[in-house]
């Protein structure tokens, strides 16, 4: 019962953790873009402003929350908890603190690849759920969008599982280590990572993937009615998502907290996980720079150019990754 | 932590947590029934006269793709029937009628 009783204490305190990240992702997102943009970004609440996503969340929770006539409010309400819900639930297969999340089991990869599929259906229902065209209209956006991205991203994590030999993420973070016929599977994987990263990209909706909301075309499209604690939810989740799909990729391809611990005796128990937190972060950092900056010095493409991109080149990139494994492992 | 006892807590705990954080949100005052709500166009509320038939292909598509994942990655370690299982499904949504197609309008 004590044992019970403890763990669900660490979920309490994880979940306020990873709501504490999402907001720190969230502010070195805006800073980032905005010092690439020559804008200042966030600076008012707090040291450089990184109090500023916290304020922008109370604040919208204590807004009015409006809907048009007709919408299906308590779904509504529903998804954007469950969105949320899902994003924390993967954030506890994330390696952080040690080589195993708060969940580990053996196919723990399977699971996560499959909410990460059910975790996009949130933003394809929800706008359906109000009667606006706009809404509507970002929905197939985003629809055709998580067709075109889900299958190379698929085969790219595959890519990893099958060179790791392993359907846990705790076995899966030492692929980096792997060296086979004299070439490290790291260099090997590398275009499985150019792929992985693009379709984190479309999935975070970011630009230059951020046909699903497009300001200038349709109003923000999947979230132009979305208002209150629901848009409140809604960014938070987005945020959350920026920084789970980063730790994804982390502990996919760059090894995840593996890095130099240095310990003194006596003092392992908090030091270690300190060190494979510091890596983990690390490497989860640049990763978001990669996409911010990404971001930054991009312009918004066409659906049928995203489709192509997706479909042709980036699948195609994906597949050829199988085939070079193939052949390596065969050697 | 395998046991039921944790997985009912990793469940139900954030779930709740984030609930409660939502209920004390602000909720609506009123109800516009203008849309958009973000332009402030002045129009009536009202749906896109069409079925979304793509749906689902969408439904579909994500149920095919956490099946497929499923007979990839655990063929060689689980039961025989939990595959013919998967197969039998991936079967059977092939087969459902498809119902909705090309979009005819719901009035």
């Amino acid at each position: 019962m004590m044992e019970e009783l403890i763990f669900g204490l660490e979920i309490v305190v994880w979940t306020f953790f990873v709501i504490f990240v999402a907001f720190l992702a969230e502010w070195f997102y805006r800073k980032v873009l905005a010092h690439m943009q020559h804008r200042v970004g966030p600076k008012l609440a707090g040291n450089l402003g990184i109090l500023q996503p916290i304020a922008d969340f109370i604040k919208l929770m204590r807004k009015h929350q409006i809907s048009p006539e007709g919408t299906d409010e308590i779904l509504v309400d529903f998804t954007a908890i469950f969105g949320l819900w899902i994003m924390v639930i993967l954030t506890m297969f994330l390696p952080i603190f040690g080589t195993e999340g708060i969940i580990s089991f053996h196919g723990d990869v399977v699971f996560v690849i499959a909410l990460l599929a059910v975790a996009s259906l949130v933003y394809i229902i929800t706008p359906y759920l109000f009667p606006s065209p706009y809404p509507t209209i970002g929905a197939g956006r985003r629809a055709e969008l998580y067709l075109s991205y889900e299958i190379p991203m698929f085969l790219a994590l595959a890519s990893v599982v099958f060179v790791a030999g392993s359907l846990r993420i705790s076995d899966i973070i030492y692929v980096v280590t792997v060296v086979k016929n004299g070439v490290p599977a790291a260099i090997l994987l590398t275009p499985a990572l150019i792929v992985a990263l693009i379709s984190s990209m479309a999935r975070l909706k970011k630009i230059p993937f951020d046909i699903p909301e497009a300001e200038t075309e349709i109003a923000g499209g999947w979230e132009a009615e979305l208002s209150g604690r629901r848009l409140a939810y809604f960014n938070l989740l987005t945020d959350m998502k920026l920084f789970t799909l980063s730790g994804l990729i982390v502990t996919f391809f760059l090894g995840g907290p593996l890095g130099p611990v240095f310990t003194v005796s006596g003092l392992e128990w908090l030091l270690a996980p300190f060190w494979h937190a510091f890596w983990f972060f690390l490497k989860t950092i640049i990763v978001m720079y990669i996409i911010i900056a990404i971001s930054a010095a991009s312009a918004r493409f066409r659906i049928d150019q995203v489709l192509r991109i997706f479909w042709s080149k980036l699948l195609s990139l994906s597949i050829i990754q199988l085939i070079i494994l193939l052949i390596w492992w065969g050697l | 932590m395998v046991s039921v006892v944790g997985a009912i807590l990793v469940v139900i705990v954030p779930l709740l947590l984030l609930a409660i954080v939502y209920a004390m949100g602000r909720v609506a005052k009123r109800k516009t029934g203008r849309e958009p709500f973000a332009s402030g166009h002045k129009f009536p509320s009202t749906y896109i006269p069409y079925k979304p038939w793509w749906l689902y292909y969408i439904a579909f598509f994500i149920l095919w793709d956490i099946v497929v994942i499923f007979i990839l990655f655990m063929a060689a370690e689980v039961s025989i029937y939990v595959i013919a299982s998967l197969v039998i499904l991936i079967v059977t949504m092939l087969a459902y009628p498809l119902r909705g197609l090309g979009g005819e309008k719901t009035k």
